[in-house]
């Protein structure tokens, strides 16, 4: 023990230096390093949670700038031409309109193509609704009429307010002075409510001014119905006290 | 001197001027290591307190931010109604023709009387059949064919069939694309 003891008692000095500079690498390498690093991540996780919330307060200003009650009306204008569900009695009520409106007579209606009776956020899009990009309800009208109430049906009918596209359609001209005979195939459109918003930070969908004129272009759009379906009151925030009742 | 005896003396060790120099040098490094580690501790220590502070402040402000689009949820529905709904509607609105035009398209053509029959296709080809009185009036109904093409209100016409009775009376299958 006595040349260890000399060896520390001579070199004293020097062993402690040593010792304080071996702890402050070991600090370095063990504390500062990882520190910085996580301190790095944590600037990144703010930048991170800043841009959320700018995200949110720019959802929120939108928000607060548009008022309810104008896109309620504009909803209630848009629901006519695009309901939420195939809407069947203003489907044949709108033709039926229309046929009176031009003069001609309904001699047949009926739904073509496959439909189902399931609601309409559960039936799968057909082909042809995957292609056009839209659900669509496929019925056929035969008409009987002038040819110019029938040059007044088929022009009247794209142009009102419940959105009806003609897809084909076959003139009977008869030898005498009896009325054309008309058989049309067309569509109508629609288009379920969503049924979830998603969370607060889901991107707000905004109007753009194509958006806008359309829906000038719908409410300026003759609305012929017999009778007009009430708006559904907007469920959603809401919680249903019977999820039964409609 | 015994092993028991102690000598308080301390024995100058540095007997190199040297090894003097270095140890004075290295004392000076240990303790400009320390400072700066002592240092930077203090730094990061610093920052880290001021981070979380700020994580804090903006994840309460993000759940305020957030009870408040919450309670606006209706007035988002409608919007996100609104925005499927006139997107449908410009799709529809897109593919409709204003097969009404093609009246007048047929009425230059021939006359109500010669039509028998008419039939439009998914592609949007009309396809028509006449009852003419005559080769002249059939002749009169590819002049007209021809000058609504030169007009553009046609495309791509056709003489799909072409049969010339006992009688004199021709029947004719014509087709064509109205131009809207």
């Amino acid at each position: 023990m006595q040349p260890i003891d000399k060896i520390l008692r001579n070199y004293q000095s020097m062993i402690v230096s040593g010792a304080i500079i071996l702890f402050c690498v070991i600090a370095l390498i063990f504390a500062v390093i990882p520190s910085v690093q996580k301190i790095q991540e944590m600037f990144v996780q703010v930048s991170d949670i800043a841009a959320e919330a700018e995200g949110l307060q720019k959802k929120l200003n939108v928000l607060n700038a548009l008022d309810e009650q104008t896109l309620r009306f504009q909803l209630a204008s848009v629901l006519t031409a695009v309901p939420g569900d195939r809407s069947f009695p203003s489907l044949f009520e709108t033709v039926e309109g229309v046929a009176a409106r031009t003069g001609v007579v309904v001699q047949q209606m009926g739904l073509s193509g496959g439909t189902t009776l399931a609601t309409p956020s559960a039936a799968k899009l057909s082909a042809a609704d995957r292609k056009l990009g839209a659900r669509t309800v496929p019925f056929s009208v035969t008409v009987n009429g002038s040819i110019s109430a029938v040059q007044e049906f088929i022009t009247l009918a794209p142009n009102v307010r419940r959105l009806l596209r003609i897809r084909t359609f076959a003139i009977a001209f008869p030898p005498d002075e009896r009325p054309l005979t008309v058989s049309i195939e067309m569509d109508a459109f629609y288009e379920p409510l969503p049924t979830s918003l998603g969370t607060a930070k889901t991107i707000l969908p905004e109007l753009t001014a194509a958006d806008n004129e359309i829906i000038e272009r719908l409410g300026n759009m003759e609305l012929i119905t017999q009778s007009a379906e009430a708006l559904p009151e907007p469920f959603i925030g809401q919680i249903k006290p019977n999820p039964f009742v409609p | 001197m015994s092993n028991s005896d102690i000598n308080l003396i301390r024995k100058d060790v540095s007997s190199s001027r040297k090894f003097s120099v270095l140890e004075e040098k290295l004392r000076l490094v240990s303790v400009w290591f320390l400072g700066g580690v002592f240092v930077i501790g203090i730094a990061i220590g610093t920052a880290y307190l001021y981070i979380s502070l700020r994580v804090r402040s903006l994840e309460a402000t993000k759940v305020t931010l957030a009870q408040q689009i919450n309670l606006q949820s209706a007035k988002e529905g409608i919007l996100l109604s609104l925005k499927e709904r006139t997107s449908v509607a410009g799709r529809a609105l897109e593919v409709a023709k204003p097969w009404g035009k093609m009246f007048t398209v047929l009425q230059e053509i021939a006359s109500e009387a010669q039509y028998n029959s008419l039939t439009v296709d998914d592609t949007g080809k009309v396809t028509t059949t006449l009852f003419l009185g005559s080769i002249d009036e059939s002749v009169s109904v590819v002049l007209n064919l021809v000058r609504l093409v030169n007009e553009r209100m046609l495309r791509t016409p056709q003489l799909l069939s072409f049969s010339y009775k006992e009688d004199a009376t021709v029947q004719m299958t014509i087709s064509f694309f109205p131009v809207f």
